[in-house]
C-alpha cells in the first residue's frame, strides 16, 4: 500500500501562447508557489530532454519554441515527493500547475537533566509496522536517524507520509558500535534508549504533506545503573561475539552492545533496572552503521538476565548452532512463480541479522545461518497484481519449525469506478482509499478525463473511500463509506460529489 | 612494595659486587594543560608521552587541568595534547610541546596549550533565496606546496533541508569557505537538452559570501573554541556546458571510467591532515563515447582509467586540465600506462666509512591531488642498490626519508630537476630519467637557543632556518626548516647541507599559509645571518619576533 506521490491538475488549454511550454509548481497543502523546483520535460522517444527548467520565484517555469506533440514532465525539489505529468503542446501552447507533497519533519533538542546537550547520542524515527508488533527494530528498515549535534540539537526531515515514533539512544547503541567499533558508555548517562515522550507510552507522529515536527525534546533522566558480565562458552579459539542486551518488553532496541574478550569474557556498564534477554552472536569483526556483520557460519546464544538492584557477575552463554528454514513458494494462479523475501530482525542484536533470500515456486529453498530470534517478512515481486498471504513474522527463539514454512502468494484485488463531479471539471476532485486496519495507508487516484479512477494491488480487508477536492492531504473519514475488498476480486464503483460540493 | 626493592637490591649485590650497572632511572613529567586563547585550565584533556622505543605514556588532566606522566625515559620527549573529545564535533586538534628529561629527573609545572574545536555554519542559498539542501560545504586550505600556492580541500559539511551546514575545524588556521554541489555519478551520454538556453544554470562553486573566484573570497580566521554562525553564501550559477566525445584506455575505444572535478580546490593534505573528496564519476560507453554536461566555464581537472576488475590499481591513467569555455566542447583523451622509473640511492660525495639505513627509512611517493589507488603507493624501502618503481604519469609528491644522525638528504632529482620543490611527474623528465635521491655526510648542526631580552630560556618558540638562496616567497615553504624548542628554550637541528642562512624565532608555529610564509618572508631582514661549514657545530641565540 503505498501513497500516491502528488496530486496533479491539468488545464488545457490554458493562457497560453504558441509552442510555448509554461507552468507553475505549488506546494501542495499550502498552495503556495515553489521556487527552485526542477522541470525535466521530455519527448517519447528522444534520447535528450527537450528542456531542463528550474522554476523562479513565483513557482513559474517556461520553455519556449518546442515542437508540438506529447510530453512528459517530471517535477522534483529536495524534500518534496516528486511527480510526473503528461501534456499534449498543440500551436495554443500548454499551461500546467503541478503540487508537490512536502516531506516530513522531525526536530528538538537531546538533554540530560541539568540542560547540558548529549552530543553524539542518536536520534531514530522508526516507521510504525502494521499489526501487532509495535515498532520494528533498528535493522534495515527505513529507518532515519542522525546525530545529536554539540548544541543538543537533531533533525530528520524528507520523512515520506506514514506514522512514526521517535527514539533517542544513548550509551553503547548498536549504532555507535557499528559506526565506531567502540561503545562508550559515559558513566553519568549509562546506556540506553528513551522514546518520545516515554517508554512506557510513545506518541504517534503523523506524516501525511508538509509537517514540521520542532519541539520533540527528550530529557534523559539517568537512575541507578549497574553492570553484568560474564563469558561466552567459545565454540573454538578466536571467537568474537558481538553481545546485546535488550529488555524482554521492548526487544527492537538493544540497551547496550559489547564485545566479547579473545577468552569470551564480556561485560555491560550503566544498565538500568530491568528484564533483559542476553543475546550473542559470533561476528566476522566487520561493521557498518547496521552493526556488526555476523561470522561467515555463525553460531548464536541467549539467556536471560534481570538486574534488580545490584549488579550482575558470572553470567554463562553457551551458544548453540543456527537454525535452518526452508521456504516453499505457493503462488496462486496468475501470481509470480518467483520472488525474493526478506527477512528483517524484529530485535536488536547489535548484528546485522537481515537476510534477503530468493524462493522460486516448486522449489525449496533452505536458508541456514539464521539467529534465535524474530523476524518480519516480505516479499518483494509479488506485486502489483498479488501479495504476500501468509504469516508475516517468523519467531525462531524456540527452535526453527521443522516443517517446510510456506509463502502464499494470493491475487490483489483492483477497484474501478466513477466520480460523478457535477458542474465541476473532473480536475478539481481526486478519489481516497483509506485501510481500515492501517489509517495511515491513503491512496489517492486522479481522474481521467472521463472521470474514471482506479486502485490495483488491494489486499483483501475493510477500506474507506470517497471524493476529496484536489489538495486536500487529509480525507474526513466521516464522510467516507466502509466496505469489505475480497481477495482477488474486481469491483466497480460509482461514486457522486456531495451536492454542495458540486456546484 | 618496600620488601621487594629490599630483594631486588640484594640480588643485585650479589651478583657482581664490584661492578654495579645502575638500572636508568625512570623520570616524570608534570603541568598543566590550559586552552590556547583564554588560559583556563582544560579538564579532561588527553595528554601522552613520547618514550621510544617503548610505548608512549598516556593521561589525562584532571578537575583542575593537572597531569603527571612518570616512567619516562631520558631523552627530547614530545608531549601531544588534545581537549576532550566531544562526540560528533570532530578530532580536537593535537598541541605539541617538547620537554628535554634527565635520567630520573622529575619536571614539573610544564604548561601545554591546546585549543578547542571551532565550529561554523550558516545557510546556502540560489538565486531565489531558496536554501539548497545536499550542498556540500568545504573549508579551503590555502598553502604554498611544491613551487605553487595550492587551494586544498580541509574539513567538509553538507547543507540540510534547511540548506544549513555547520562545520567543525581546528582553529588557528585562516580557510576560504566554499559551497558546491555534491559530486554525483555521472552518466556515459548526459540527457540535457541539446539546446543550451534549454538547460538549467549550472552550480558555480562558490567562496563565500558569494564570488566565483579566490580574489573575492573572504578569508575566515577561526580562534579556538570559536562558534561563528550566519557565515551564509549564495550560489552563483552560469552557462551549464557540454563536452562531447569520446575517451579510451591507452588509444583503443572501450569502456573506461571516467572522473571530473574543478582543477581549484583539490584533494591533498594540509596542516595536519588531509581531505580527499570524490569527483563526478561514472564509465563511457561501450565505445568510449561521452557526453559530459552541466559544466560551468572554468578549468576541470579530467581522470580516465581502465575499469580495475576488483579494487585494485588500473592498468593505465591518465590525466589532464580541460578548459570549458563559454559554448559546448569536445573532448578526446586517453590513459597510458604506467611509467617506469629506474631509481638509486647515491652519494654526493665518497661515501662513509660506515653507514646504516634505518630500518623504518622508506621511500614513500603519493599522488598530489587525489587519492591513491589500492596499492598504488607502496613505500620502496631504501637501499643502496638500484630500484625500480611502476607510476603513473600524474603529478606526485615525494616525502623526504627519515635519514641516520649525521646523514642529510642532499636533493632528490629526476631528470636532473628538483623534485622537493615541484611535483615529481613520473615520464616528464628530460635529461636523466631516473629518480635519485642525494644523500651527504658533510653537514653541520645548528643548537639554537631562543631567550628574551632579559635572557631568560623561552619554551614553545619556534626556529626557522631558510637557505640564503632560496630567492621567492614560493619556494620558501618547500625549503624552509624548523623545530620547536624545549623546556629550557633549546632545539638542536638535525644535520644540515653546510652553507648560508637566515635564522629567527617566532612563537607563531611555522605552517605553509600565505599568512605565515609572507610573515616569515617580511620578517627575514630582521633574521640572523649564519654559515654552517661542513661538520660543525653553530650556537646561536635568538630573541623571538613576532610574525604579522
Amino acid at each position: 500500500m503505498f501513497l500516491r506521490s502528488a496530486l496533479v491538475i491539468l488545464l488545457l488549454p490554458g493562457l497560453a501562447w504558441s509552442q510555448t511550454l509554461a507552468g507553475r509548481v505549488l506546494e501542495d497543502h499550502t498552495g503556495a508557489p515553489l521556487a527552485s523546483a526542477n522541470v525535466k520535460v521530455s519527448r517519447p522517444g528522444d534520447r535528450f530532454l527537450a528542456a531542463d527548467l528550474e522554476t523562479d520565484r513565483d513557482g513559474r517555469f517556461q520553455a519556449a519554441g518546442l515542437p508540438a506533440g506529447a510530453y512528459s514532465l517530471e517535477i522534483s525539489k529536495p524534500n518534496f515527493a516528486g511527480t510526473k505529468l503528461t501534456a499534449t503542446l498543440s500551436s495554443a501552447g500548454a499551461n500546467l500547475t503541478a503540487r508537490l507533497i512536502k516531506r516530513g519533519v522531525i526536530a528538538g533538542h537531546v538533554r540530560d537533566l541539568q540542560g547540558q546537550p548529549i552530543a553524539g547520542a542518536v536520534v531514530m524515527v522508526m516507521p510504525k509496522s502494521r499489526g501487532s508488533e509495535a515498532l520494528r527494530s533498528f535493522g534495515r528498515t527505513s529507518t532515519a536517524s542522525t546525530n545529536v549535534d554539540t548544541r543538543g540539537e537533531y533533525r530528520i526531515h524528507n520523512l515520506p507520509p506514514g506514522e512514526y515514533v521517535a527514539v533517542v539512544s544513548y550509551g553503547a547503541s548498536t549504532r555507535a558500535m557499528g559506526s565506531s567499533g567502540r561503545a562508550s558508555t559515559p558513566p553519568n548517562l549509562g546506556s540506553g534508549f528513551l522514546f518520545y515522550p516515554s517508554n512506557s507510552k510513545p506518541d504517534t507522529l503523523s506524516v501525511t504533506g508538509g509537517e514540521e515536527y520542532r519541539n520533540i525534546d527528550f530529557t534523559i533522566v539517568t537512575g541507578a545503573a549497574y553492570t553484568v558480565s560474564g563469558k561466552v562458552e567459545l565454540p573454538a579459539p578466536n571467537s568474537w561475539f558481538i553481545l546485546g542486551m535488550m529488555r524482554t518488553d521492548q526487544p527492537g532496541l538493544a540497551v547496550a552492545v559489547a564485545e566479547s574478550a579473545a577468552d569470551g569474557t564480556f561485560k555491560f556498564t550503566g544498565l538500568p533496572a530491568a528484564s533483559y534477554r542476553l543475546v550473542a552472536a559470533t561476528t566476522a569483526r566487520a561493521r557498518n552503521g547496521q552493526g556488526f556483520l555476523l561470522a561467515e557460519t555463525p553460531v548464536f546464544g541467549f539467556t536471560r538476565v534481570d538486574i534488580a538492584g545490584q549488579n550482575v557477575e558470572g553470567i554463562v552463554v553457551t551458544p548453540d548452532a543456527a537454525r535452518t528454514v526452508i521456504f516453499n513458494l505457493r503462488n496462486a494462479p496468475g501470481c509470480p512463480a518467483a520472488a525474493q523475501v526478506e527477512l528483517t530482525p524484529l530485535e536488536d542484536w547489535g548484528s546485522n541479522l537481515y537476510r534477503a533470500v530468493n524462493v522460486a515456486a516448486g522449489k525449496a529453498a533452505s536458508t541456514s545461518g539464521l539467529a534465535p530470534a524474530r523476524y518480519a517478512l516480505t516479499a518483494s515481486g509479488a506485486g502489483p497484481v498479488c501479495y504476500l498471504e501468509s504469516e508475516a513474522i517468523l519467531d525462531l527463539a524456540e527452535g526453527a519449525p521443522s516443517a517446510p514454512v510456506d509463502l502464499v502468494f494470493a491475487p490483489a484485488a483492483t477497484i474501478r469506478g466513477k466520480l460523478n463531479t457535477g458542474t465541476k471539471p473532473t480536475g478539481a476532485f481526486a478519489v481516497a482509499l483509506i485501510s481500515s486496519q492501517d489509517a495511515t495507508a491513503v491512496e489517492f487516484a486522479t481522474l481521467d478525463a472521463q472521470a474514471r479512477f482506479s486502485f490495483t494491488g488491494l489486499k483483501p480487508g475493510r477500506y474507506r473511500m470517497g471524493p476529496v477536492p484536489a489538495g486536500q492531504k487529509v480525507p474526513d473519514i466521516g464522510k467516507m463509506f466502509e466496505f469489505e475488498v475480497r481477495g482477488g476480486s474486481n469491483a466497480e464503483i460509482e461514486l457522486a460529489v456531495a451536492a454542495e460540493e458540486a456546484r | 612494595m618496600k620488601t621487594l626493592l629490599l630483594l631486588t637490591a640484594g640480588f643485585a649485590l650479589a651478583q657482581a659486587p664490584d661492578a654495579q650497572v645502575p638500572i636508568p632511572a625512570k623520570g616524570s613529567i608534570s603541568g598543566m594543560v590550559r586552552d590556547f586563547d583564554t588560559g583556563a585550565p582544560v579538564a579532561g584533556a588527553d595528554i601522552s608521552a613520547s618514550n621510544p622505543p617503548a610505548r608512549p605514556v598516556g593521561g589525562v588532566t584532571d578537575a583542575q587541568g593537572r597531569f603527571t606522566l612518570s616512567n619516562i625515559d631520558a631523552g627530547r620527549i614530545q608531549l601531544s595534547a588534545n581537549a576532550p573529545r566531544i562526540q560528533g564535533a570532530g578530532f580536537p586538534p593535537l598541541a605539541r610541546k617538547f620537554v628535554t628529561l634527565g635520567q630520573g629527573q622529575q619536571v614539573e609545572s610544564i604548561e601545554v596549550q591546546v585549543r578547542t574545536i571551532a565550529q561554523i555554519s550558516g545557510v546556502v542559498t540560489d538565486q531565489n533565496d531558496q536554501p539548497v539542501p545536499d550542498i556540500s560545504v568545504f573549508l579551503v586550505a590555502r598553502e604554498y606546496q611544491l613551487g605553487e600556492l595550492r587551494y586544498i580541500f580541509a574539513a567538509p559539511a553538507r547543507t540540510d533541508d534547511q540548506g544549513k551546514y555547520t562545520l567543525n575545524s581546528a582553529p588557528g588556521r585562516t580557510y576560504l569557505l566554499l559551497a558546491t554541489r555534491s559530486p554525483g555519478r555521472a552518466d556515459a551520454i548526459s540527457s540535457a537538452p541539446a539546446d543550451p538556453r534549454l538547460r538549467r544554470p549550472s552550480v558555480v562553486p562558490t567562496y563565500y559570501p558569494g564570488v566565483d573566484t579566490v580574489a573575492g573570497a573572504q578569508a575566515i580566521t577561526l580562534q579556538s573554541g570559536d562558534k561563528r554562525e550566519n557565515l551564509n553564501i549564495k550560489l552563483q550559477r552560469a552557462a551549464s556546458l557540454c563536452a562531447e566525445g569520446s575517451l579510451s584506455a591507452t588509444g583503443a575505444p572501450g569502456e573506461v571510467t571516467f572522473n571530473y572535478a574543478e582543477a581549484s580546490p583539490h584533494s591533498g593534505s594540509s596542516g595536519d591532515g588531509g581531505l580527499f573528496v570524490g569527483s563526478n564519476s561514472g564509465k563511457t560507453e561501450a565505445d568510449g563515447k561521452v557526453r559530459i554536461c552541466d559544466l560551468h566555464p572554468g578549468q576541470y581537472r579530467f581522470q580516465v582509467y581502465d575499469t580495475p576488475t576488483a579494487l585494485g590499481t588500473p592498468a593505465t591513467f591518465g590525466t589532464g586540465l580541460a578548459t570549458v569555455t563559454d559554448r559546448d566542447g569536445a573532448i578526446v583523451f586517453s590513459s597510458l600506462p604506467k611509467v617506469k622509473v629506474p631509481g638509486e640511492m647515491i652519494w654526493a660525495e665518497e661515501p662513509p666509512a660506515s653507514f646504516t639505513i634505518p630500518a623504518n627509512s622508506n621511500l614513500i611517493i603519493s599522488p598530489l591531488t587525489r587519492a591513491p589507488f589500492r596499492e598504488e603507493t607502496r613505500a620502496t624501502p631504501l637501499q643502496l642498490a638500484p630500484f625500480t618503481m611502476d607510476l603513473f604519469g600524474d603529478d606526485y609528491t615525494v616525502q623526504r626519508p627519515t635519514l641516520p644522525a649525521g646523514v642529510y638528504l642532499k636533493d632528490i632529482t629526476y631528470g636532473d630537476k628538483s623534485v622537493l620543490r615541484a611535483p615529481f611527474h613520473p615520464g616528464s623528465a628530460v635529461g636523466d630519467a631516473k629518480l635519485k635521491v642525494i644523500l651527504a655526510h658533510d653537514g653541520g648542526t645548528l643548537n639554537a637557543h631562543v631567550a628574551d631580552k632579559e635572557g631568560k630560556p623561552m619554551a614553545d618558540q619556534f626556529v626557522i632556518l631558510l637557505p640564503a638562496n632560496i630567492t621567492s616567497e614560493v619556494t620558501f615553504a618547500d625549503a624552509a626548516i624548523s623545530g620547536q624548542t624545549d623546556q629550557n628554550g633549546s632545539w638542536t637541528s638535525a644535520s644540515l647541507a653546510p652553507g648560508k642562512y637566515y635564522v629567527l624565532a617566532s612563537r607563531t608555529p611555522f605552517d605553509r599559509t600565505p599568512e605565515t610564509i609572507g610573515g616569515l618572508w617580511r620578517a627575514r631582514v630582521k633574521a640572523k645571518d649564519i654559515e654552517i661549514a661542513p661538520k660543525a657545530r653553530v650556537d646561536v641565540t635568538i630573541e623571538p619576533i613576532a610574525i604579522q
